[in-house]
């Protein structure tokens, strides 16, 4: 298999922070991989999203390397960024209740992203295909769906509208920053699931944020644990999950078991089985 | 309750409103006419509201008046929006430094009265017109709008759906287009009426000091200007006008502020969506 993203030594800092946020980090993800990347909050897992996509603060620095495709991102312009944004990766974000325009009907707004994408498309195929794309993500009563405001949806609804506009394109890479954490368990698994079908059926890899092991395990093939803008370990899932070597990924991974805990007794901790305070510099 | 203001604003200007639209098509007498034997007439039938020290119409004078008024409220407004609101949202999309020095030349201009500029204006032009008038309340309302477009884009830009349109790849300006533009709407508007009433209470102020519209054309400002001569003969004179300009004034700034209501949906729902 080839590899589709390689990023090395990516070290992004922030104007008048003193240590960067990310201190230099490196993987690869192949075509159709999926990668998950857990670990606590403010630990850089999102930074690292908005970095691959091109979409830091003008306050944030960023230098190493990041190659899609053997094509170098980082030092890119943002009109030559904004033809990959979307075609070649698109992102679905966290919050399903923000991250539609509140005044725009749901169906233009996964049209547009077709629209900038594909020349010269007649405004009834377009249509046509966002339909399609919204019965795909289990959305069966697309019509309808296409004409609603975001406010007329539920959580669960905008957040497969989110997944239809990621996919829409056919991309080589999805980038999921906590897509399912705003959303309760059972739509979780629905729209987890609907994620897992739809890039099965595009082929496109996908990078996938959690602080949630157990979604990561449902989702992924492999994982990396980020720690204070670090990567402190890698590999498989199921790997990693029956025998971490860091103490950190241990106490990650005891302390999201949640059913061993005797009832009464106190829930373990990270700090249990990882002092954080050996760490800091 | 909250409707109240917003009926009595719309009732106003709609007031206003069909006063201009009669103008346009039919006055009683010609709002020009001078007619010496007919000076500082009583109000009655042949003169509504009676006549000038000249023997004009006054009601003719006030129709054509509610044009004249309006005609400055709305290109002195677009004037200001249409370069206001550009100007705030390309500041407010690069707060860097650009967006700093346009903000700052803005609040120069904020400190800069309308009145003085409408005396540079006509001194450079040499006359005093409806259309210098213009210009000045015009420009004077650039920074409003600016410092309005602004701070509103400010907070669209910090929004998530931004960051999803910038992540499917829509450019600056696209996004500018389809989600800044229309969600900075309701303030623009807001704004857009109650700089309306300013722009009306300003060429009024420009009129009764001489440099707003010229001596011929019948505005409201220029008859209380006119009027003053008679204080003591003919009051009423003087309170044709000053009313009109308080009902138009008053009406833009009921409407300004009943459209921030009725369009505020925190207020609407009465619950914080962000």
């Amino acid at each position: 298999m080839t590899e589709l993203l390689s990023v090395e030594n990516m070290v992004v800092g922030f104007e008048g922070a003193s240590r960067p946020t990310i201190g230099g980090i490196s993987f690869t993800l192949r075509a159709g991989q999926r990668l998950g990347l857990i670990g606590e909050s403010g630990s850089g897992k999102s930074v690292t999203a908005l970095a691959l996509m091109g979409l830091l603060p003008d306050t944030a620095h960023l230098s190493g390397s990041v190659r899609l495709a053997g094509r170098e991102l980082v030092g890119l312009g943002d009109a030559k960024m904004a033809r990959i944004r979307g075609r070649e990766m698109s992102m679905v974000f966290q919050e399903p209740m923000t991250a539609l325009d509140p005044t725009m009907r749901v169906g233009r707004q996964v049209a547009e992203v077709v629209r900038l994408h594909c020349a010269r498309t007649g405004s009834g195929h377009t249509r046509e295909r966002v339909c399609r794309m919204l019965e795909e993500v289990g959305l069966p009563d697309a019509e309808r769906i296409a004409d609603s405001y975001p406010f007329q949806l539920s959580g669960g609804q905008r957040q497969r509208v989110m997944v239809a506009m990621a996919l829409i394109n056919r991309p080589e890479l999805i980038i999921c920053d906590e897509p399912t954490t705003a959303l309760d368990v059972t739509v979780q698994a629905r729209v987890l699931d609907v994620l897992d079908r739809g890039l099965r059926e595009v082929g496109a890899a996908c990078l996938f944020i959690s602080h949630d092991l157990a979604v990561v395990s449902q989702i992924c093939d492999d994982v990396i644990v980020m720690y204070r803008g670090q990567i402190v370990e890698a590999g498989p899932v199921a790997v990693l999950l029956d025998h971490a070597r860091h103490p950190y990924t241990r106490g990650l991974v005891a302390t999201a078991r949640l059913d061993e805990v005797a009832p009464g007794a106190r829930l373990r901790v990270i700090e249990d089985f990882w002092d954080a305070s050996q760490e800091r510099r | 309750m909250r409707r109240a203001g917003l009926i009595a604003g719309t009732a106003c200007v709609g007031v206003v409103v069909v006063m201009a639209l009669v103008a346009l098509f039919w006055t009683p007498y010609d709002p020009g006419q001078v007619e010496a034997s007919q000076a500082l007439a009583q109000p009655s039938a042949a003169h509504l509201f009676g006549t000038d020290g000249f023997g004009r119409d006054i009601f003719s004078q006030l129709l054509v008046g509610a044009r004249i008024c309006l005609q400055v409220g709305i290109v002195s407004v677009a004037i200001g929006a249409l370069v206001g609101v550009p100007l705030g949202i390309w500041a407010g999309m690069a707060p860097g430094r650009i967006g700093r020095a346009i903000m700052r030349v803005s609040d120069v201009l904020y400190a800069f009265p309308a009145l003085l500029l409408a005396i540079l204006l006509a001194a450079a032009r040499g006359s005093a017109s409806t259309g210098t008038a213009m210009v000045a309340i015009g420009v004077s309302t650039v920074p409003a709008f600016a410092r309005v477009a602004h701070g509103a884009t400010r907070s669209v830009m910090a929004r998530d759906y931004v960051a999803a349109a910038r992540a499917s790849g829509i450019g600056w300006g696209g996004i500018a287009r389809t989600h800044v533009l229309v969600n900075i709407a309701p303030v623009v508007l807001v704004q857009t009426s109650t700089s309306f009433g300013l722009a009306i209470l300003a060429e009024a102020g420009l009129s009764y000091l001489g440099i707003g519209t010229a001596p011929t054309t019948p505005s409201w400002g220029r008859m209380l200007y006119d009027a003053q001569k008679y204080l003591y003969q003919a009051p009423l004179q003087l309170l044709w006008p000053g009313m009109f300009i308080a009902v138009a004034v008053l009406g833009f700034n009921l409407l300004g502020d009943g459209l921030r209501d009725a369009l505020d949906p925190r207020l609407r729902t009465g619950r914080h969506d962000d």
